[in-house]
């Protein structure tokens, strides 16, 4: 076998493996993109083998780094541009609210308040953002099994009239159901729930 | 990347090496990896990936489009895709190349950077 024939083996395999990494693009990038790229690479290989066989090593290796990335970034906005707005605030307010639940769990004797703020909390933020009901009510409920996690590991020891009195899936339940309300009152209302988003905006 | 979505005058480095090479002429996907470089002297080499995602974002703001006629067919591969740059990407491309020409005159002024002339006469000698 010559030489130029091995390389072209090389430059014909790694394209090959390239077009299966391509893999990691969402799909609509790879249909618009992904044979242009293939044949990128493909002639940037047959470029880098003019370092001899360690520039194609230094090009795969960049060209490896730049997918990781590139796909990440890309799916990413794949996802942001799927979902609509992401609305990071929202999710950050959950997550700040669920972080209060599950300290006021632990350190005060308030069942009823946590399961109020956690009913209450998922309602309005699913008001606000049905898409992303779900996600907030896992978001919510995960903050008093967290902080029995964390009190429990020795982080923070509980109160002494802290036990293991609220069982698990009662902190997701009431996190469910408000979220489920939300989306609910946001399907049965559209007119309130737009003439609140319209008042918010006046005010800015 | 997320700046462009935002703004169209706005871009990373990678869009606008893309700018700066479809400025000159049209170019396809490896001829713009090549030129790009090139034109940095082999510090910025932009891999397919990063190509193409800056591609597409140049595309969906209007600053590159794709051509419909390839410069030379009997000569060039049938499967590449030409892109050329439009108005709105050349007036956007202007804007960033001024803002990095102020950046550098305070960075001259600042004696981080040799005075212009200077430069010129190191460059000859």
């Amino acid at each position: 076998m010559s030489v130029s024939n091995s390389l072209e083996r090389s430059i014909n395999l790694s394209a090959r493996l390239y077009g299966i990494l391509l893999i990691a693009y969402p799909p609509t990038f790879r249909r618009e993109f992904g044979g242009q790229m293939v044949q990128v690479f493909r002639a940037a290989c047959r470029h880098s083998l003019r370092e001899g066989s360690r520039g194609l090593m230094r090009f795969w290796l960049q060209a490896l780094a730049d997918l990781i990335t590139s796909a990440a970034a890309e799916r990413f906005s794949d996802w942001r541009a799927r979902s609509g707005q992401c609305r990071p605030h929202l999710y950050m307010g959950a997550l700040i609210l669920s972080l209060v639940t599950g300290y006021l769990h632990l350190r005060a004797d308030a069942d009823v308040l946590s399961v109020a703020l956690l009913l209450g909390g998922a309602c309005l933020f699913s008001l606000a953002h049905p898409k992303g009901a779900l996600r907030f009510a896992l978001l919510l409920g995960l903050g008093i099994p967290a902080a029995l996690i964390v009190a429990h590991g020795g982080v923070a020891s509980p109160g002494p009239h802290r036990d293991a009195d609220l069982p698990l899936p009662a902190a997701f339940m009431p996190a469910l159901i408000g979220a489920y309300t939300g989306v609910f009152a946001h399907r049965l209302f559209p007119r309130l729930v737009n003439s609140l988003r319209l008042g918010r905006q006046e005010l800015y | 990347m997320t700046r462009a979505d935002s703004s169209p005058g706005l871009f990373t480095p990678a869009m606008f090496h893309i700018l700066l090479v479809l400025a000159g002429h049209e170019c396809h996907g490896f001829g713009i990896m090549q030129e790009v470089a090139e034109q940095t002297g082999g510090q910025v080499r932009l891999a397919p990936g990063t190509l193409y995602r800056s591609i597409k974002q140049l595309v969906a703001t209007g600053m590159i489009v794709e051509c419909d006629e390839r410069p030379d067919p009997a000569l060039d591969d049938d499967r590449r895709r030409y892109y050329h740059i439009t108005d709105q990407g050349r007036h956007a491309a202007q804007q960033e190349a001024e803002r990095l020409a102020q950046l550098v005159q305070v960075a001259r002024a600042r004696h981080l950077l040799p005075r212009a002339g200077r430069f010129l006469l190191e460059g000859t000698e």
